[in-house]
């Protein structure tokens, strides 16, 4: 249910409602419905047949006069076309663009051209376009420097002399020839390399009547020297475009300049909001204040969902100052793909009715579609916020379009439709009653179409073009080649003679209507990603709508006090006469030693006792429990652990000092547990299986529990490792008794309590809080404990394998992951910022205490230097501190204990190799435990003896030819859980990949965060011993073989 | 330990990485050769046989697949297996063939390289066995003997990944205590004491012992695009 109704927007008192109101529209429709909200979005893109008939008639005939027109398709299409990115040779093409230029040393660029090249059918791009720029770079591809500037139209001579030469080939000679043809498709895509070159090169359009938006590429500042870089690109700009028309006449073809917010601020996110409405709002205000002088228009771009009401907010508050006041030309960009785009709309429409200045306002479909989707599916939220149908974003964006038009509107807001579709521009004209708007189009694309556009029916056009070297084209590169490069895109269509005129401009009105559904089937909304269990529920935090009701239910935990004991046989030993008992332990926050979180009670000697007999005594009986039965109790707390998300994510912050994205996390991974494995229990236990032997015998054999397992789990996933741990053993018919980490018995003690609620039999789970010394150890050591899961140190577990193996009773099974010392490697081929964007993450996120955490960082040289400034800068931007705050990025260590001797760590190192960065801390870190991340270059990895579980990077730097002898570096340490590796070249990572003894290998992204059923996650040699947790294997180091049938003899025995 | 156990024991983890890298089915078919050549040994019988053949089949049907795992779309996962390294075969009395068999088999199959410490009086049975694997093209070092003397001392490396042992209750404890008071990674052991029935050699999931396992993960957006997605949101439903 939407609070109000689509239509109602059409009204002209609607924008009259108290602003407030119309602000309360926006957040709650994030991830609506998307049927329900097409449905109503489609009364207002619904066109008359009056209008129907005049969009098709004026469509026809556009597309009609383009496909005639000789010269149509140019640069930018052409290329498009030839190289789709349903394509590999589309994929390949785009990743050489995006990564040679940037490659400082020959050798790695070398192997990357030859790597892309190896893998691709170029040769049969060749003459299949008749643009002499694919062909150009298609020759280019093929290697000759010389061919690039030929006209490649010439003839079978010609392919006779280009093969001569490209057999004579050698590696420096393709690799300029790359280069060249590298630069070319550039030089395509860009205005200029600067804005002077820029201006130059748009006076030809401007002569015939369209006007620019100069866009200086950049964005996602990591650091505070790359915002002031770009920030003095956009003044240059300004400069540069305000000198031809501070006094100009023709207002038509007056420049205006775009800018990404992104590029201004390092910390650009929800999250830092208070620094995006101080600091940022200092910057573009100087912005805003000088364009203004110079009667230069500027437009505010819109990025990626969660920073949509972060914009907005900013957006108001730069609009209504005194600076922006009166003049009309801070303009912004509303995309239609987005559920939210509509009251957005209404909202912008309001506040320039009120305080009377127009807002001029793009209205895009949406550049990064593809990545909101993933990003929805990995965090788990219930919906998407954009469209999942192209034809759903067409609708919106029609519809959008027609409360733009609207005759109130008319104003207040001036429209600049920014589309290459035929259908779309010959909609937009039939709708207006007016002509106070202009349609976009990018720089190189819809040439033909506008230009007969212009002819026909002469609409004010303005060209958002790209400044700027290559090096900074990636994101704009790409995001035009994905919005535009697939087969079934518009540009495709429109030069594909095969396809129908009458399918191209069918209305996307009818498209949508004739699906079967208004979402797409075809993409599984994020709770349904997997087809055989539910998503964990994710919260998205950046969304007002949903931290409101969430934020306030976790304050009200994060005011309880705690108490806990064991919990034996569904009993909890914790009474009044506990405060004075010597086993009592108060809990305070990490953060804050004077905050107190609660107390527990540890077992004593009798407890134990008691929970171990139990446990033993009651293994028969459930291991013959019907598995439809454990499962069921595993489903309801997976069920659970979500109803109770606030208060598990209250006990995370204050017990465990973990931030809200961590203590989220944390829950979805104990969910995902509790489903994961009851899910493939049921797969594989359900039913008793026919087996034959090697003998030919055949047997029934079922999967039975072993008897008691022990579960000791660590701080550091204190609910998700601890129940992991423990459903595995408990769905596959075996008793429990856990021992949680002693820093974190409250939030164990509750999960203990919701699995009883979920209908787990008391006997099944005994939960013993206490130290490794009075309970693990005697444990460890009981002869009735069949098996023993333990996540935690290599040390610790090597003490736990030898008082097994000391009790004189059956071999136990040892299930064991512990330390690492993992390492991520980075060619020169990889994307700074996207490297340590990674890093940083990897590194210090649950301040460094993971045990998939990277420590070592191999950078190789050739790019080190930039990438340590990028480091070192990205540093300087984290906030260390109070973990429940959203501004916080890292929290503290779990105690005083790990602090001090992280802090020798750092001091030790420190003594003998350089300091490359240091977060500072202030005072609000004085009462807790806190460690800054720090950064430390260091000559060789041998210098690293032990796992340091804490916020420190240490980094080597390398030389090309070294990388292969990484790798055994790493091996040779004798850990191996998780390694990440960047770069672009795909023989080279799959070989690193290969030769890597490691549990868990990422590449091009980060190496935390691995999600059961996913990415199995565990470790080789010291860091793990065998099949993994969240795997499809685990579960059978629970159970043992049994017959249960007589077995059918085989007559030859 | 002997020099000679010692330098057995480097040769092994030495040619460990080539083995562990053949794909499964090179593995098999080089044991299914090794299966196929007892035909011509008269101290091993047709269920030898049938034992190798049968754990090449259930490497094939439990461990050969690179799995790929369900997940957000712009990511690749894979799930794969690997050996763990060196495992020694023991036996400290006289065992069945068809058991030692068994467990070289498995621990063969899974990309893991073995060293045998029979009794003595089945010592010979432990050269024949490793010198028709060597027959047949297997590198020497993927299957070594030592003489049972040397087997403690072995294990005491904690570069021995684990062992499979056939034996009585309190050979097990023993070797089970030997192996926990090494330093260094925590070793497998697979043990089998009912040499009658041998439910742990033949148990349907014995090879999971033998391994470890790796998942690797591609951000194939990476480079900025996620042309399958695309193709989804266009597509026709």
């Amino acid at each position: 249910m939407t609070l109000f109704n689509a239509i109602d927007t059409l009204s002209q008192d609607f924008i009259d409602r108290p602003l407030p109101t119309l602000w309360s529209y926006i957040s709650p429709l994030y991830m609506v419905d998307e049927s329900v909200w097409l449905g109503e979005l489609l009364t207002l893109a619904e066109v008359s047949d009056c209008e129907a008939l005049k969009i098709k008639t004026l469509a026809n005939d556009l597309i009609a006069k383009v496909r005639a027109d000789k010269q149509a398709v140019q640069m930018i299409d052409s290329l498009l076309l030839e190289y789709s990115l349903d394509s590999q040779e589309g994929v390949l093409l785009m990743c050489l663009a995006e990564a040679l230029m940037r490659i400082p040393d020959a050798a790695t660029a070398d192997a990357l051209i030859k790597d892309k090249l190896s893998s691709a059918d170029w040769k049969s791009h060749l003459r299949n376009s008749d643009s002499a720029f694919v062909n150009a770079s298609t020759w280019g591809l093929l290697l000759t420097g010389k061919v690039v500037s030929m006209d490649a139209t010439k003839g079978a001579n010609t392919i006779k002399v280009i093969n001569r030469l490209v057999n004579k080939m050698t590696e420096p000679v393709i690799r300029q020839a790359m280069h060249q043809a590298m630069k070319i498709m550039g030089h395509q895509f860009v205005l200029g390399q600067n804005i002077k070159e820029a201006q130059k090169n748009a006076k030809a359009w401007t002569k015939k009547g369209c006007s620019y938006s100069y866009d200086m590429l950049g964005e996602s500042a990591l650091t505070s020297a790359d915002a002031k870089k770009y920030f003095d690109s956009y003044i240059q700009a300004i400069e540069s475009v305000g000198k031809n028309q501070q006094h100009a006449k023709n207002i038509k073809t007056e420049a205006t300049v775009s800018i990404k917010l992104s590029a201004l601020h390092p910390r650009y996110e929800v999250s830092n909001k208070q620094r995006v409405l101080s600091e940022m709002f200092e910057t573009v205000l100087i912005l805003i204040k000088r364009a203004r002088e110079l009667n230069v228009g500027l437009t505010i771009d819109a990025e990626e969902s969660d920073r949509l009401e972060l914009s907005l907010v900013l957006f108001e508050k730069l609009y209504n100052h005194p600076t922006t006041k009166g003049w009309g030309k801070l303009g912004i960009v509303v995309q239609a793909y987005s559920k939210r785009a509509l009251p957005v709309l209404t909202w912008l429409a309001s506040i320039a009715k009120r305080q009377g200045d127009c807002i001029p306002l793009r209205l895009v479909k949406g550049a990064y579609w593809d990545s909101e989707i993933k990003l929805s599916q990995q965090n788990g939220y219930q919906a998407y916020p954009v469209y999942t149908r192209k034809e759903g974003t067409d609708v919106s964006y029609l519809a959008c379009a027609r409360f733009l038009l609207s005759d109130h509107i008319k104003g207040l807001i001036y429209p600049q439709f920014a589309s290459h579709n035929a259908q779309t521009v010959a909609s937009i004209s039939v709708m207006a009653s007016h002509d106070q708007f202009e349609f976009q189009r990018l720089h190189g694309m819809g040439d033909a179409l506008y230009k007969h556009a212009m002819q026909m029916f002469n609409p004010n056009v303005r060209i958002y073009a790209p400044v700027g070297t290559h090096k900074d084209l990636l994101p704009y590169l790409v995001r035009r080649l994905l919005e535009n490069g697939a087969n079934s895109s518009f540009v495709h269509r429109l030069f594909d003679a095969t396809c129908s005129i009458d399918s191209l401009t069918e209305h996307p009105v009818d498209t949508l209507k004739n699906r079967s559904t208004l979402h797409n089937g075809l993409i599984p909304l994020p709770p349904a990603i997997f087809n055989d269990r539910k998503n964990s529920l994710g919260i998205n935090v950046d969304i007002t709508s949903e931290l409101a009701p969430f934020q306030s239910l976790v304050d009200v935990h994060m005011q309880r006090l705690w108490q806990a004991g064991a919990i034996v046989d569904g009993h909890q030993y914790y009474d009044s006469d506990s405060e004075s008992n010597p086993h009592l332990h108060t809990v305070n926050a990490p953060y804050d030693r004077n905050i107190k979180v609660g107390s527990v009670l540890f077992s004593d000697a009798q407890l134990v006792e008691k929970a171990i007999n139990s446990a033993h005594q009651y293994y028969p009986t459930w291991k013959n429990v019907a598995l439809s039965s454990r499962v069921s109790y595993l489903l309801n707390l997976a069920d659970l652990l979500e109803k109770h998300m606030p208060e598990l994510v209250a006990l995370c912050h204050k017990e465990a000092g973990k931030t809200i994205h961590d203590s989220i996390d944390e829950v979805r991974e104990a969910v995902d547990f509790c489903r994961y494995y009851a899910q493939q229990a049921s797969q594989n236990f359900a039913q008793p299986k026919t087996i034959e032997r090697f003998d030919g015998v055949k047997m029934q054999v079922e999967m039975q529990g072993k008897g008691v397992f022990v579960c000791i789990s660590p701080w550091n996933f204190p609910l998700a490792i601890f129940l992991g741990q423990i459903s595995a053993a408990l769905v596959t018919g075996n008793s429990v008794v856990a021992k949680p980490a002693e820093q974190t018995s409250l939030i164990a003690a509750r999960a203990v309590e919701l699995m009883l609620e979920a209908g787990f039999p008391p006997q099944t789970i005994q939960f013993l809080p206490g130290t490794g010394k009075e309970v693990g150890a005697v444990l460890a050591s009981d002869p009735r404990v069949t098996g023993i899961v333990f996540t935690g140190s290599t040390p610790t577990a090597q003490a736990i394998n030898l008082s097994l193996a000391s009790r004189n009773s059956e071999v136990a099974t040892f299930i064991a992951e512990t330390g690492g010392q993992n390492a991520m490697i980075v060619d020169s081929t990889a994307l700074p910022e996207q490297v340590v964007k990674d890093v940083i993450r990897s590194a210090f996120v649950s301040a460094g205490q993971r045990c998939s955490a990277l420590r070592v960082l191999f950078i190789q040289e050739d790019i080190a230097d930039r990438v340590i400034e990028l480091i070192q800068g990205s540093m300087q931007e984290l906030k260390v501190g109070l973990p429940y705050l959203h501004s916080t990025d890292v929290g503290p260590v779990i105690d005083s204990t790990a602090k001090n001797k992280l802090l020798n760590h750092i001091e030790t190192m420190l003594k003998d190799n350089k300091l490359l960065a240091q977060v500072k801390l202030d005072e609000r870190c004085a009462s807790g435990n806190f460690v800054a991340p720090t950064a430390i270059e260091i000559k060789h990895l041998s210098q690293l003896e032990n796992e340091q579980f804490g916020p420190i990077l240490h980094l080597i730097r390398f030389k090309s030819k070294q990388l292969e002898r990484i790798v055994e570096q790493i091996n040779d340490t004798g850990f191996g859980l998780t390694l990440g590796i960047h770069s672009r070249n795909t023989a080279s990572y799959l070989k690193l990949a290969a030769s890597s003894r490691v549990g868990n290998c990422y590449i091009n992204r980060d190496q935390v965060g691995a999600m059961v059923g996913v990415q199995p996650f565990g470790g080789q040699g010291l860091s793990g011993t065998g099949p993994k947790a969240g795997g499809p294997r685990y579960l059978y180091r629970f159970v043992n073989q049994a017959q249960v049938t007589n077995p059918v003899v085989n007559s030859e025995l | 330990m002997l020099n000679s156990t010692q330098k057995i024991l480097n040769d092994a983890l030495q040619v460990w990485p080539s083995w562990n890298d053949l794909q499964l089915n090179q593995r098999g078919q080089l044991l299914q050769a090794w299966a196929r050549s007892f035909d011509k040994q008269q101290t091993i019988d047709s269920l030898a046989t049938q034992m190798v053949n049968f754990q090449v089949k259930q490497g094939q049907t439990l461990i050969a697949e690179t799995i790929e795992m369900p997940g957000p779309t712009g990511e690749t996962n894979e799930l794969t297996t690997a050996g763990r390294g060196i495992f020694v075969i023991a036996a400290p009395q006289e065992v069945p063939v068809t058991a030692i068999v068994g467990l070289i088999s498995a621990a063969l199959i899974s990309g893991n390289v073995v060293i045998l410490s029979l009794c003595a009086q089945q010592q010979s049975i432990a050269n024949d066995l490793c010198t028709s694997l060597h027959k047949i093209g297997v590198d020497n070092a993927i299957a070594s003997v030592i003489e049972s003397d040397e087997l403690l001392p072995l294990i005491e490396s904690p570069r021995i990944a684990g062992v499979a042992l056939m034996g009585n209750r309190a050979e097990v404890l023993e070797i089970n205590k030997c192996l926990a008071m090494r330093p260094g990674q925590i070793a497998q052991l697979i043990a089998e004491t009912d040499l009658e029935n041998l439910p742990t050699i033949t148990d349907n999931y014995l090879l999971y012992r033998f391994i470890t396992e790796k998942t690797q993960t591609v951000n194939i957006t990476a480079v900025g695009g996620n042309a399958t997605l695309l193709a989804l949101g266009c597509g026709d439903q």
